[in-house]
């Protein structure tokens, strides 16, 4: 009796309780993975063919992610070669993205809706895929978006410095996040900022840089060639497809600009596409940077931590909603910035809106499946558009309870 | 006093940076110049007798990558001084999943120079065809001939199965360009022969600009025959989607020869022997007709790249290891600066 008193003691403790819950979580996603046995190393085709070549991913051979976004991937796959441990490393990962979202969620909201928000993320089927299926940096990228908001919101530069480094290591739209970060931090604290930033990204560059600066660039360059896709731009344009379709074959062991030379860019090419409407290309642009200016500004003249936090993710969700390039993963940086965006709303609106997002996303994976009944044209205008109405709706919202 | 010091010594540490980058940036700047070479020519070719390509002269690393029009097949390719340059696959991501357009219309090879010198390239070409020819599923190998019954000419191809897929097909596909918007009066019309082994089938490919689409037009044929196929906006697909496709942008269309692993007994040779007569498309009013002609004689057209390797020198990696060195000391007198603000 007093052993079980003792135990439930420990067990109410919140410690021990978060421990239990993400212990819980874990178990239910690892048997979602084992059940449905999804082909998660098939993404690793670029790792199969640099270990069969002998190659070296930057020096001979360039991903499509940074350092700290591929090589924990490599070399899990070289040093066990199985999609178990891919997920388990997605699972810490995913973990840690959860601790850190609920740690900045509290710092801002209620317990009670930081739970249930974190609980949304947890379980929202992108999330889930990520996990399981996709053995790509996108929940790691997300998991630096969210501390380099949480230091942000705290006004340390330095730390804001290096975990932007780090995710843009990781992923390359974390650099856009200097620009609202330069705003709020000013004179010395700016100077940190900068500096700790160049110096993770000089010194994890560095043996790159030494062995093969061009192949190293071409990593980050090759995605400026990239088309538009699933975005109001993209149906606009009349390109209804996207990345993993009409792909052409991966030159990864040449120079961005050699690539270019062999292939001509075509309105049918993802990879290297040429608009029937270059405007569009242009008002994205201008919609992107004027928003995420304005958002930027917006902080330095704000002392508040929650005006802070919210005004710098509404100025990176400037950057993805105004993006012509979209994809099913992408919906998680949205969603979190989405979250933090709203959080003044009631909870129930919260939540509601999270789902409805959560269905549009679930939605949008299904119709790359042949034979769903909408088809991708009619499945891709739904979901571009339901998605547009819900997030306008959102921030209507969201404006309404900041007055 | 202290402060000034550093304040300085930032300042010309940060000179340093922008001194170091900018000789950098001169530095690669030189070598893009020259990094690239492409030689896009032509030469006479009989099929069947070698054709020689010289490549200029290589740096170890450096990259080449010949193109060739997939109309115009090759038996192999062979590189000589043996082992100059190791061929390696371009197709990343598998060529299974190698169906973007205009890449389909191309075939691609690709090589890394093993040494510095010199190298030449010994192609042994097949006779032109009107389509492209690619391997889809699994890995083939085909030989293309002319077939002639009651004077109409046939392109005849022997496919030989090299390695299926996990799902035990192995598909070869005969592509032609398509670009127009499939109209309601869309059709393909056209005969196959089956003259030996056995195939699992063949289908119409319709790749549009959203999505592939394949008909059937014959399955499971192991004895000798001959078919004619009229597919039409009705046809049914195989994911039940009929006539999808109408109002599509048609990118290409291609008939999709598939032999099945489970057809062949160990001891038999997995290939099938497949002639194709005239193929007519009828679309928005307009026919259009693929003639089967297949030619011994023709012009071979290719491109040739030299991609150079960037190999670092004592001199580069002396300026990066400056660079870092130099962001490192500026990053920590800024970092010891703002420290000592905050404890203010």
């Amino acid at each position: 009796m007093q052993l079980l008193k003792g135990f439930s003691r420990i067990v109410k403790k919140p410690v021990v309780k978060s421990i239990l819950a993400i212990a819980l979580y874990d178990t239910l996603i690892f048997s979602l993975f084992l059940i449905t046995d999804p082909n998660t190393l098939g993404w690793l085709f670029d790792d199969k063919y640099v270990l069969t070549n002998g190659l070296t991913h930057y020096v001979d051979f360039r991903p499509g992610y940074p350092p700290i976004g591929k090589l924990p991937y490599t070399y899990l796959y070289k040093a066990f070669g199985s999609a178990e441990i891919i997920v388990l490393y997605n699972l810490v990962i995913a973990d840690l993205t959860l601790i850190a979202f609920y740690k900045l969620l509290k710092g801002i909201a209620s317990r009670r809706k930081a739970i249930a928000l974190t609980s949304i993320i947890a379980f929202h089927p992108v999330f889930i895929w990520a996990i399981i299926f996709h053995s790509h940096a996108d929940t790691l990228a997300l998991f630096w978006l969210i501390l380099t908001i949480y230091f942000i919101r705290a006004r340390r530069p330095l730390e804001t410095g290096l975990s932007i480094a780090l995710g843009f290591l990781t992923k390359i739209y974390h650099a856009v996040l200097l620009i609202p970060a330069l705003f709020l931090f000013k004179k010395w604290d700016r100077i940190v900022l900068v500096s700790s930033f160049l110096l993770i990204v000089v010194l994890i560059s560095a043996p790159y840089l030494v062995s093969d600066p061009f192949m190293y660039a071409t990593t980050y360059l090759h995605h400026l060639s990239r088309g538009p896709s699933e975005s109001i731009f993209a149906l606009l344009d009349g390109y209804y497809s996207h990345t993993g379709f009409l792909h052409p074959t991966f030159e990864a062991m040449i120079y961005t600009w050699q690539f270019n030379a062999i292939y001509t860019p075509s309105n049918i090419d993802h990879f290297n596409y040429v608009w029937n409407n270059p405007h569009l290309r242009h008002i994205s642009f201008i919609l992107q940077i004027s928003y995420l200016l304005l958002f930027s500004i917006l902080p330095s003249r704000i002392h508040h931590e929650i005006e802070t936090a919210r005004a710098v993710a509404l100025s990176m969700l400037s950057y993805f909603v105004f993006s012509p390039f979209w994809n099913p993963i992408i919906a998680l940086p949205t969603l979190i910035l989405l979250i933090l965006v709203t959080l003044h709303a009631k909870t129930v609106f919260n939540i509601l809106a999270l789902i409805c997002l959560a269905a549009i996303d679930l939605l949008h994976l299904a119709i790359w499946f042949p034979g769903t009944p909408l088809g991708v044209r009619m499945g891709l205008l739904t979901v571009v558009t339901s998605r547009a109405l819900l997030i306008s709706m959102m921030l209507y919202m969201a404006g309404k309870t900041m007055r | 006093m202290e402060k000034t010091i550093d304040v300085l010594f930032a300042a010309v540490i940060l000179l340093a940076i922008v001194a170091t980058s900018a000789i950098l940036a001169i530095e690669l700047l030189n070598f893009m110049r020259t990094d690239t070479e492409v030689i896009a020519t032509y030469q006479r070719v009989d099929a069947g007798a070698p054709l020689t390509i010289e490549v200029p002269r290589l740096n170890k690393f450096d990259r080449v990558y010949l193109i060739l029009n997939a109309t115009t097949p090759i038996y192999n390719i062979t590189v000589q001084p043996r082992g100059v340059l190791i061929p390696l696959l371009l197709d990343v991501e598998g060529f299974e999943v190698d169906t973007a357009y205009p890449i389909m219309m191309t075939k691609h090879y690709f090589f890394v120079a093993n040494t510095s010198g010199q190298a030449r390239l010994v192609i042994y070409p097949q006779p032109k065809t009107p389509y492209a020819i690619k391997d889809l599923e699994g890995k083939t190998s085909f030989t293309v001939f002319s077939y002639i019954e009651n004077e109409e000419e046939y392109m005849g191809i022997s496919i030989k199965v090299l390695k299926f897929r996990e799902n035990g097909f192995a598909q070869a596909i005969l592509v032609i360009p398509f670009d127009e918007f499939i109209q309601p009066d869309f059709q393909v019309q056209g005969v196959v022969k089956v003259f030996e082994g056995k195939v699992a089938y063949v289908n119409l490919i319709i790749m549009t600009d959203i999505d592939w689409y394949a008909i059937n037009v014959i399955s499971d044929i192991t004895q000798p025959t001959t078919i004619s196929f009229n597919i039409n906006a009705g046809s049914p697909e195989l994911f039940g989607r009929t006539g999808e496709y109408l109002g599509q942008r048609g990118i290409y269309l291609a008939l999709g020869v598939g032999l099945y692993e489970g057809h062949f007994t160990a001891n038999e040779s997995p290939q099938a022997t497949i002639a194709i007569g005239n193929v007519t498309i009828i679309n928005c009013g307009k026919n259009m007709t693929i003639p089967s002609k297949v030619l011994y004689e023709y012009d071979l057209y290719y491109r040739l790249y030299i991609f150079r390797k960037f190999q670092p020198t004592h001199e580069h990696i002396l300026l990066i290891s400056s660079l870092a060195l130099e962001v490192v000391v500026f990053s920590y007198i800024a970092i010891k600066l703002w420290k000592t603000r905050v404890r203010r």
